[in-house]
């Protein structure tokens, strides 16, 4: 009878484990989940949730936290090595041709509903960010892409907006396209001392502030470069295209520019351009869509409310406008390693860590620097009440991820995009003309483009570019 | 034959772990020098024989990278010896405070490279920087300086770096040099009538020589061997102007991952860094048996 008796209550027990380990979802019981990112701006977002995700499912979460810069050969030093030290990764949407086409990362399709309300609430260039030859490798979770800023207060002030008119023959608005924004630029360029929108300057102040430094100086020439839709490569022959008429145009553009902007601007990295811009001292900036947040913090910015958000510029070609958002880096995404220990708590922590929840409080944090990437988040009242100009905000980076024009992610897609911020800084420096740089580039990439293989970059590539290329 | 034995085992255990951690590498490497290998394309080694080295002759970028190491290495040197040897001279006139001063001297060689850098690179700034303000203060120049973005002034920036970091350990070689010097020829001299500068001419600096080889040798293969200070401070811009050869290795090793190609210019940088040691040592023992 006693035996019986606790037979009974052993039974109620455990169901109501099971139950409860149901309700909570799946329970991982003592299993480590390592993984790897670059954490200068996204630990303070990963670190709680992770940690809670940890408590809920019985998990621990390991992370190992790398400087950016670093980030590339860790993770091919790991995957390379087949070392088996971590179970999830974070990478950069460029890399995937290496990350994911080199096999190294765990394909999701099977775990992920495509049909499902949390996969379709992801705008589309971020789903394809974590894609690579129609699978998923990856789940976005910073949505990443350029976006124009501008000091509404200066372009709005009409003493400004007369003088302009007077000095280049038509009307001061935030610039449509390259050539504008280097007048802009030129116009706003003022010594200390000078007067600016009726106030008197206490420090020098710039048309323009950029990111020039090594390596990512490539990223501001593409920025201009992708408005044109003209394919990184030949599609028949990969003959690189960066050289042509548009190449050089655009670094024409960029060494135009460099007067007007910050003295040391080809060495700034992320610090020092958002410092230039949220400090005050720059008019305009392209950068990505975290600085917005940022600068209408008010215990980070001193530009708060001031700020106007819009399309990256693009350029006249015959009279008609072309523009394109370059989706700078793509996003950041995470993806589980085919060889990962515990997969299935992997997945069950990068879709925690994605989900609209999660994500939607990452991305309205000042603090970190995570960008919207889901309807939800762009859509969401409590973004849009943030700050006072935070729905003119969210509609700037939809209108920006409509236009997405991608960076190029082949297998050895850093080593091209090196090569071309090393010819580019060299012609921003003065030392060759953009044409003699932009021609080294050709060269050095017709290298690379033999040393992976032309024929299979040459099919990655058109799988690759193909669906962003403007339909005729 | 019993003790032969004894011999062999004792010598065994550090005869296994060199050859497992410097002659296997050293031998690794040096087979994948022969060989293309992309790691980045998990690309199966292919034997090509001497093309890698070949290459090296045709690779601009790396002259131009051995050209800045050259002119770090020979500028940086001079400048740290003379500043050094200056500095030594002057903490060996028993000065008040001495303690003190050697301890403060010495802080910055505690300091990890790469915090070097950062502050350095921060303290560089041209419009936050504080050394364009106290130059601008004192009416040095009325014009932020771009230190870290002109070619000339980045490289220059570096060499002030490593300057500012490394000139302490020059000293206090130096300075330990001074302390153990024979004090007879010094008083030899004065007896003689020598001024200060004929002293430190015709007698210090002889005896000095040999710790002055060993130093230079010492910081030539450091500066050689350069770069946290690029990676944090310019990244080899601007352009590639402050590439150094390091930086180019690594570069190649671990940023396109082309190891086969990495190796063999690891293999032919050793080649002439050997040439210059085998120089440093030649006169280091030239100078040995002078003294003998």
């Amino acid at each position: 009878m006693r035996k019986n008796r606790l037979f009974q209550i052993g039974i109620i027990i455990s169901v109501l484990l099971m139950v409860s380990f149901w309700a909570y979802g799946q329970d991982f019981q003592g299993q480590e989940v390592r993984w790897l990112f670059h954490g200068s701006h996204f630990e303070s977002g990963f670190k709680p949730w992770s940690e809670k995700w940890a408590a809920e499912h019985n998990a621990k979460v390991i992370t190992t936290v790398v400087p950016f810069e670093d980030l590339y050969q860790k993770l091919m030093t790991e995957l390379v090595g087949g070392g088996g030290d971590y179970d999830i990764i974070q990478y950069m949407y460029p890399w995937g041709g290496t990350v994911a086409g080199g096999g190294y990362l765990l394909p999701l399709s099977s775990y992920i509903d495509v049909n499902s309300d949390w996969w379709k609430d992801i705008t589309p260039v971020n789903q394809k960010a974590g894609m690579w030859n129609g699978e998923i490798y990856g789940l976005t979770h910073d949505g990443d892409t350029h976006m124009f800023y501008f000091r509404k207060d200066i372009f709005e002030n009409e003493e400004e907006k007369a003088n302009f008119k007077a000095q280049f023959g038509h009307d001061l608005r935030p610039p449509v396209t390259w050539d504008e924004y280097l007048d802009a630029a030129n116009f706003f360029t003022r010594k200390k001392g000078d007067k600016l929108a009726g106030e008197v300057l206490t420090q020098d102040f710039y048309g323009a502030a950029e990111l020039l430094g090594r390596p990512n100086v490539y990223w501001w020439f593409l920025t201009r470069f992708s408005n044109f839709s003209v394919p990184y490569f030949d599609l028949e022959t990969m003959e690189p295209k960066i050289n042509g008429p548009e190449g050089v145009r655009c670094l024409e553009n960029m060494i135009s520019c460099l007067p007007f902007m910050p003295p040391g601007v080809l060495n700034f990295g992320w610090a020092e351009g958002n410092a230039a811009f949220m400090n005050g001292q720059a008019a305009m900036i392209v950068i990505w869509t975290d600085t917005g947040k940022r600068a209408n913090a008010p215990e980070l910015s001193k530009i708060v409310g001031k700020v106007g958000y819009g399309l990256v510029p693009g350029w006249l070609v015959d009279g008609k406008l072309k523009q394109r958002t370059f989706l700078s880096g793509g996003g950041w995404i995470l993806g589980v390693l085919k060889d990962a220990k515990h997969k299935e708590a992997a997945i069950s922590l990068i879709k925690y860590l994605t989900g609209p929840e999660v994500s939607l409080v990452n991305v309205t944090d000042y603090n970190t620097a995570m960008d919207p990437y889901r309807y939800s988040h762009i859509k969401s009242e409590k973004f849009r009440n943030l700050f006072p100009q935070a729905g003119e905000f969210l509609d700037a980076i939809e209108k920006n991820f409509e236009s997405g024009w991608p960076e190029l992610a082949l297998p050895g897609g850093s080593e091209y995009m090196d090569v071309l911020g090393l010819y580019v800084h060299r012609a921003l420096n003065g030392e060759l003309k953009p044409q003699d740089a932009l021609n080294a580039v050709a060269e050095e990439w017709k290298k690379i483009t033999k040393k992976y293989g032309l024929e299979e970059q040459k099919r990655i590539f058109q799988e690759f570019m193909t669906p962003y290329l403007p339909k005729e | 034959m019993k003790k032969q034995y004894a011999a062999v085992w004792f010598v065994l255990p550090a005869t296994i772990i060199i050859l497992l951690l410097v002659i296997y590498p050293m031998v690794y490497s040096l087979f994948v020098s022969f060989h293309s290998y992309n790691i980045a394309i998990s690309q199966k080694m292919t034997f090509i024989g001497i093309e890698n080295f070949k290459n090296i002759f045709l690779d601009g970028r790396f002259w131009n990278s051995i050209i800045n190491t050259v002119i770090l290495v020979v500028v940086g040197c001079a400048l740290q010896l003379t500043l050094g040897l200056a500095i030594a001279l002057l903490l060996n006139q028993k000065l008040r405070s001495e303690a003190a001063i050697k301890v403060l001297i010495l802080l910055p060689m505690l300091m990890a490279p790469v915090v070097v850098a950062q502050m350095w690179k921060i303290m560089l700034q041209p419009n936050i920087g504080c050394v364009n303000y106290f130059l601008q203060l004192l009416h040095v120049t009325g014009q932020e300086i771009e230190w870290l973005t002109k070619s000339r002034l980045a490289i220059f920036s570096l060499l002030l770096v490593d300057l500012w970091q490394w000139t302490p350990f020059v000293t206090i070689v130096t300075l330990a040099g001074l302390y153990s010097m024979p004090t007879s020829p010094l008083e030899a001299a004065r007896v003689d009538g020598a001024s200060g500068f004929q002293i430190f001419r015709y007698v210090s600096l002889p005896l000095l020589k040999p710790i002055l080889i060993v130093v230079v040798l010492i910081r030539s293969i450091d500066i050689y061997r350069l770069l946290e200070a690029v990676v944090v401070m310019t990244e080899g811009g601007p352009g590639f102007s402050t590439e150094t050869v390091s930086f180019y290795v690594f570069s190649v090793g671990f940023k396109y991952f082309n190891i086969g190609y990495a190796a063999a210019l690891s293999y032919f940088i050793s080649i002439i860094l050997s040439l210059v040691v085998g120089f440093f040592i030649n006169s280091l023992n030239r100078e040995m048996r002078g003294a003998l």
